[in-house]
């Protein structure tokens, strides 16, 4: 008994229809992790992950061969935008909480936690930067970040020296300045 | 602490971002994922739907003006522009399109067909003769080093060759690239797969009925005999209690 799903290629190579389901049994796990990296928070990264195939699916000119170059743009773009947002949120909740009380030594703590000053300089960083480092994070190559981010391939190894020199300057500028 | 070494930013900015990974224990979930998308694609296609609704309510009504000789040429031009939709609207009753994941089907102990025996040399040259695995689950793959599918499915099939190889599995991988050896090999080290791996000769093809689609999954059971046949890409989880299920006849 034989069944047969969409996923299937005819036996003819380079002329292989590839279905939308395929490519996102392929591709969402590690578009959400690339989500996961920039918002820390698996649950939302899987709902924005699949916001990202919704636009692709609606996009014919993002289907074909540079798929997962749009993919990972997109991405880490909305998981950007959230980092952002929230990182506005908080600080001006931030703002209300000191004018109403005094903070707890537990969320004076929370708030030198590491990964929230990186939240803060990933926000702050131009979105380019941020983007490129977040990628580089996850592991994509040069030639899958110059996809990714239309960028030169050649010119990849030169933006991702400024990005992170940017990164590490806002970091100090804000973290380790007069200590 | 002042770093003028770009090497050194680099290796620190990387040091701060590592931590940001998610755990390599979480896996986001893909069928869930899947569902979701299935499901919000499907709202958006609703005004088709009710395009294809109206189209069906039009030629329907328009049936009985044929009658008259006066508007037959209008009704006739309707319910043909109508009937265009036919295929769509076929797709729809019969529920195709709707976007239902695909599943293995079984066939049944007593319909199962004995699976054709072939001698093929692996990447080592030893020679693999399928009928030696009986008593054993064998899971046989027909891919090819340009198949987009294929390439999704090899990570599994390594993952199910390490987990249930000590519990009576067998994965097998043919290929079916016309380059022969050549760029199976650097695939196989690409994309890390340790079972084995033949290059399929001409006959394979017309032995399992054509191979005209790729890639196409086989799990043969303990007497040798085709008991799932799935063509095309299937998900992960369905793979997987099919191999248990197939361990435990």
């Amino acid at each position: 008994m034989e069944a047969v799903s969409d996923a299937a290629v005819e036996m003819k190579p380079n002329e292989a229809p590839i279905d939308l389901e395929t490519i996102f049994h392929a591709q969402y796990p590690r578009i959400a992790r690339v989500i996961a990296s920039v918002i820390r928070e698996p649950a939302r990264a899987e709902e924005i992950a699949v916001e990202v195939f919704l636009k692709w699916s609606r996009n014919p000119k993002a289907q074909g061969e540079l798929a997962a170059g749009w993919l990972y743009r997109v991405a880490v773009r909305m998981a950007h935008n959230e980092l952002r947002r929230r990182t506005r949120r908080s600080r001006h909740e931030s703002l209300f909480d000191v004018v109403r009380r005094t903070p707890t030594p537990e969320e004076l703590l929370a708030a030198r936690q590491e990964q929230q000053k990186i939240d803060v300089v990933l926000s702050v960083i131009e979105p380019r930067h941020a983007e490129l480092l977040v990628l580089r994070a996850n592991g994509l190559t040069y030639d899958e970040l110059a996809s990714a981010l239309e960028l030169n391939p050649a010119s990849v190894g030169t933006f991702l020296v400024r990005a992170q020199q940017a990164f590490r300057k806002e970091y100090i500028e804000r973290y380790e300045r007069g200590r | 602490m002042k770093m003028d070494d770009k090497l050194d930013v680099g290796r620190w900015v990387d040091d701060h971002l590592a931590a940001r990974i998610p755990d390599d224990s979480w896996e986001p979930n893909v069928i869930r994922g899947l569902a979701q998308f299935r499901e919000r694609r499907g709202v958006r296609g609703r005004p088709r739907r009710r395009v294809l609704w109206l189209a069906f309510a039009t030629a329907a009504a328009c049936l009985p003006l044929m009658e008259l000789h006066a508007t037959r040429a209008f009704a006739q031009r309707c319910v043909s522009a109508c009937v265009t939709q036919s295929d769509n609207l076929r797709e729809f009753f019969s529920g195709k399109g709707t976007g239902s994941a695909p599943r293995l089907v079984f066939a049944k102990a007593g319909d199962r067909k004995v699976a054709p025996d072939f001698l093929l040399n692996d990447a080592a040259g030893i020679p693999v003769r399928l009928s030696e695995f009986r008593g054993r689950v064998v899971l046989l793959s027909f891919w090819a080093t340009w198949c987009v599918p294929c390439k999704t499915e090899i990570p599994w099939f390594v993952d199910f060759h390490h987990v249930y190889k000590d519990h009576g599995l067998v994965v097998l991988g043919v290929s079916l690239d016309e380059g022969g050896w050549n760029p199976v090999k650097a695939y196989l080290d690409e994309m890390k797969i340790d079972y084995r791996v033949m290059v399929a000769d001409e006959n394979i093809a017309r032995l399992y009925g054509g191979l005209e689609s790729i890639p196409v999954t086989l799990i043969i059971d303990k007497a040798g005999r085709i008991a799932v046949t799935h063509v095309g890409l299937c998900p992960r989880r369905e793979y997987e209690d099919a191999i248990k299920t197939m361990l435990a006849e």
